[in-house]
């Protein structure tokens, strides 16, 4: 993936806490992320609360079919976030909150993700020169 | 108002609740479940929208394709589309006038075929069903 | 009536005196981004957080406001709500979001004057603004 300017180098840090299907926070999320990877900052996803299931391995690559449009390919959130790490392997951290993780029983999380016990969330905001907490759990 | 059959299963959704997870939903949102719903009911489904989910009636409120890494994503949200295949199975859709109002939506961007009502018509239309759900 | 945070004590400090570590953790920024996710039909809560937005510019602090979502249904003209008060502002700017105006079925055109069209990368730009502090309602 190419940058579209010269690389700032800057660290946002995106907490999502929203939970996924109550309002368009998780879109907001991606397109932030994306928009921050292209301009040339890192960027480190933090998920908590429900939205620690974005990245679950059982929703498999798609979602399930649509019955009244059986053939279009639907990406399931994981593959989303599996894509978007792909893209930018070494400027964008997808990290899952491990106690909400456990919590929630959302565990079956795929390799590319970093699983982080709560207190290192400190380490992560020290760490980004920005952060945006973005909605509640 | 509702279905031809058994009038026993005469169904109204009232969806008050809009744009809840883009990436996450894209096909199954409450207009998807309405459909799905009335597609089990013998005919077709009536549909009020209220509130913020005026706005799922707008004609054209779809946007093309977001770019998330190197993946075009199009497989947005898609309501309009999904207004119109509840209206060509015969099933009625209605927004609330008022909420239109408050919200400055002008009726004449409205999918064709959407009925709006006053807001005083809702429980006409609730006296006439023998389902009401909120989705 | 408190009227000012230093007269408080908060955290468990000196009762009349402010915590110590409160100055550090909040040390204003000079401007401040307030991202608005919600449409006040949605919440009384959407008043409030205009309000919190006023003050700021009321104390001299520049505010960018961003609607994003469903808040981005207030920026319609003649739409109810407490945009049309808080657009008139002394140092408040108030940016609608391009995505979540056109997946709701807004152009550009229904907009309030002075609302200003805001994508993701400009909405980015603004949080990595030097001395910026972003708060996600």
């Amino acid at each position: 993936m190419e940058l579209i300017t010269g690389a700032p180098d800057r660290t946002l840090l995106l907490v999502l806490m929203a939970t996924p299907h109550e309002a368009d926070t998780a879109t907001t999320m991606f397109r932030l992320a994306d928009a921050a990877l292209r301009a040339g900052h890192r960027v480190t996803v933090w998920t908590c609360g429900w939205a620690t299931g974005l990245t679950l391995r059982s929703l498999g690559g798609a979602k399930p079919r649509n019955l009244a449009s059986w053939s279009i390919d639907y990406p399931s959130t994981a593959r989303l976030a599996d894509d978007l790490i792909a893209a930018w392997p070494d400027r964008l951290t997808w990290v899952v909150c491990r106690f909400c993780m456990y919590d929630r029983g959302t565990t079956d999380q795929p390799d590319n993700v970093t699983l982080a016990p709560s207190r290192r969330f400190g380490r992560y905001l020290a760490d980004a020169d920005q952060s945006l907490m973005m909605g509640v759990m | 108002m509702g279905g031809t059959g058994d009038p026993r299963y005469r169904a109204l959704a009232i969806i008050e609740r809009a744009h809840r997870g883009a990436v996450e939903a894209q096909f199954t949102g409450p207009l998807y479940l309405a459909r799905g719903l009335g597609a089990q009911l013998d005919g077709p489904i009536a549909v009020v929208l209220r509130g913020v989910a005026v706005t799922l009636a707008v004609a054209g409120g779809h946007a093309s394709a977001l770019h998330l890494g190197d993946r075009s994503f199009d497989t947005l949200p898609d309501p309009a589309s999904d207004i119109r295949a509840l209206l060509d199975r015969d099933g009625q859709v209605y927004v609330i006038t008022q909420d239109c109002a408050l919200l400055a939506v002008p009726i004449d961007r409205m999918v064709d075929g959407v009925v709006p009502i006053d807001a005083g018509l809702l429980p006409d239309l609730v006296e006439c069903s023998a389902l009401v759900w909120f989705l | 009536m408190i009227t000012r945070l230093g007269a408080v004590s908060t955290f468990g400090g000196t009762p009349g005196e402010p915590w110590e570590g409160l100055s550090a953790l909040t040390a204003p920024g000079p401007r401040y981004l307030l991202i608005e996710s919600r449409s006040p039909m949605e919440s009384p809560d959407v008043g409030a957080f205009a309000d919190l937005a006023a003050g700021l510019a009321d104390r001299g602090h520049p505010v960018d406001v961003v609607l994003v979502q469903n808040a981005v249904l207030m920026a319609r003209a003649g739409a109810a709500g407490p945009l049309p008060a808080l657009v008139e502002r002394t140092g408040v700017t108030v940016h609608a979001d391009d995505h979540s105006l056109v997946t709701r079925g807004a152009d550009c055109a229904d907009l309030i004057a002075d609302v200003r069209l805001c994508n993701a990368a400009g909405l980015v730009e603004l949080l990595l603004t030097s001395g910026c502090t972003p708060i996600w309602h």
